[in-house]
């Protein structure tokens, strides 16, 4: 189940919630709070991840696979799953990013296998 | 050693425009010596440790003349390569390409001299010294002395020299990178293959990520299976990316230490251009 997948990832300190979204910007699984409006921030992801593909293409650098947003007030950590599908983390300003991509990647790969 | 001393009213454009109120001589005397004894004093109290200036100067160089200007009392200081192309700097204020291009065209010029001290009508003083093929200009409030030349010649060969050592942060200042406008045009690029339209597909992004999550954006990082990244660091109104290869684990601190150094590198640029535009201003018949 993709959604204990993420309850796990959701265990990850720092990790506030977590969602699989399609490439067309559809909640495919979902574990995130009441206060998190999982349709918007699947929306957000799909519409920047793509932008981000646009950027490293025009730039030479390769399929993208990972894409981070540091903010202030939290960071957003985008994971291609498959060519239709991207896991996406929600987590603190200070969380430990080197756990979490380590976990989330693991996670990514679960789910792929799942879809 | 070689000195040229002289008055380059031109070179300072903050200085000689207004008259300057005379004050009795022995009132000048007396600030001088005063000036000279806090100098001394100040040089006492405080020690540069010359092995910790080195490790300094080769991870960073801009913090070590940092140390070398706070220790000195410079207004600021920069260090410049026999190109030209600068390679370090250090304090507040303009950069002024004017005084860097004059003093490079008097060491052309004299190919002895390896000091240039030029004082300005307001009590700006500027010291230029050739250091093991580079030259160091540093602006100074107090008169330097014989002595404080010798000293920073001395430090000073030591930080270049020790710059000059490969290190990682050296190789890091040769990561391709854009920067560029919020409206996505190129300030400055490097080893970036069409530049225009990376800048232009950059900042389209960031317009999304600011329009969508409205927050303060501190990085976005963009890894991809070839294993590089393209950090993006919104800096002021300009957008610093440039790419990294790199291990997971090391990937956000080195994007740290390379985003610092083309902040400075920007700065210096930002100096460039408000000193092209202002002498320019200042002078509409020229040209």
């Amino acid at each position: 189940m993709i959604e204990k997948v993420l309850a796990d990832l959701n265990r990850v300190d720092g990790v506030h919630g977590s969602l699989v979204v399609s490439s067309d910007g559809l909640i495919i699984a979902e574990a995130v709070p009441p206060d998190i409006d999982s349709e918007v921030v699947g929306a957000i992801a799909t519409t920047v991840y793509g932008s981000g593909e646009r950027v490293v293409d025009e730039m030479d650098l390769g399929d993208l696979e990972q894409m981070l947003i540091e903010s202030t007030e939290g960071k957003v950590m985008i994971i291609a799953v498959s060519e239709e599908a991207t896991l996406v983390l929600i987590t603190d300003p200070d969380a430990n990013l080197g756990l979490i991509r380590l976990r989330a990647q693991e996670a990514a790969e679960e789910i792929a296998k799942q879809l | 050693m070689a000195r040229i001393v002289g008055k380059f009213k031109r070179l300072f454009k903050r200085g000689g425009e207004e008259e300057r109120v005379e004050e009795p001589e022995d009132e000048y005397a007396r600030e001088a010596r005063e000036e000279a004894i806090q100098r001394a004093l100040q040089i006492a109290s405080k020690q540069l440790e010359p092995e910790k200036l080195v490790e300094t100067a080769r991870k960073d160089m801009s913090k070590a003349l940092d140390e070398l200007r706070e220790y000195f009392g410079f207004e600021w200081m920069a260090v410049i390569d026999e190109q030209g192309k600068p390679i370090g700097m250090s304090g507040d204020g303009s950069f002024d390409h004017e005084l860097i291009n004059a003093i490079k065209r008097v060491f052309e010029t004299a190919r002895d001299a390896d000091t240039i001290i030029v004082s300005s009508e307001e009590g700006s003083n500027y010291l230029a010294v050739k250091v093991n093929g580079s030259v160091a200009i540093c602006e100074t409030k107090t008169t330097p002395s014989d002595a404080d030349v010798f000293m920073l010649r001395s430090d000073l060969s030591m930080v270049v020299e020790s710059a000059k050592v490969p290190s990682p942060v050296e190789e890091e200042t040769e990561v391709p990178y854009v920067i560029a406008d919020r409206q996505g045009l190129v300030v400055d690029s490097q080893g970036i293959r069409e530049p225009d339209r990376a800048a232009a597909e950059i900042s389209r992004l960031i317009d999304l990520l600011d329009d969508y999550m409205e927050v303060h954006l501190e990085w976005v990082k963009l890894g991809t299976k070839s294993g590089k990244t393209l950090a993006v660091k919104p800096y002021k109104d300009v957008l610093i990316a440039f790419v990294v290869e790199s291990d997971p684990e090391e990937v956000d601190e080195k994007c740290e230490r390379i985003a610092k150094s083309l902040m400075s590198k920007l700065e210096f640029l930002i100096g460039h251009t408000t000193e092209s535009s202002k002498s320019k201003a200042e002078s509409p018949n020229e040209g």
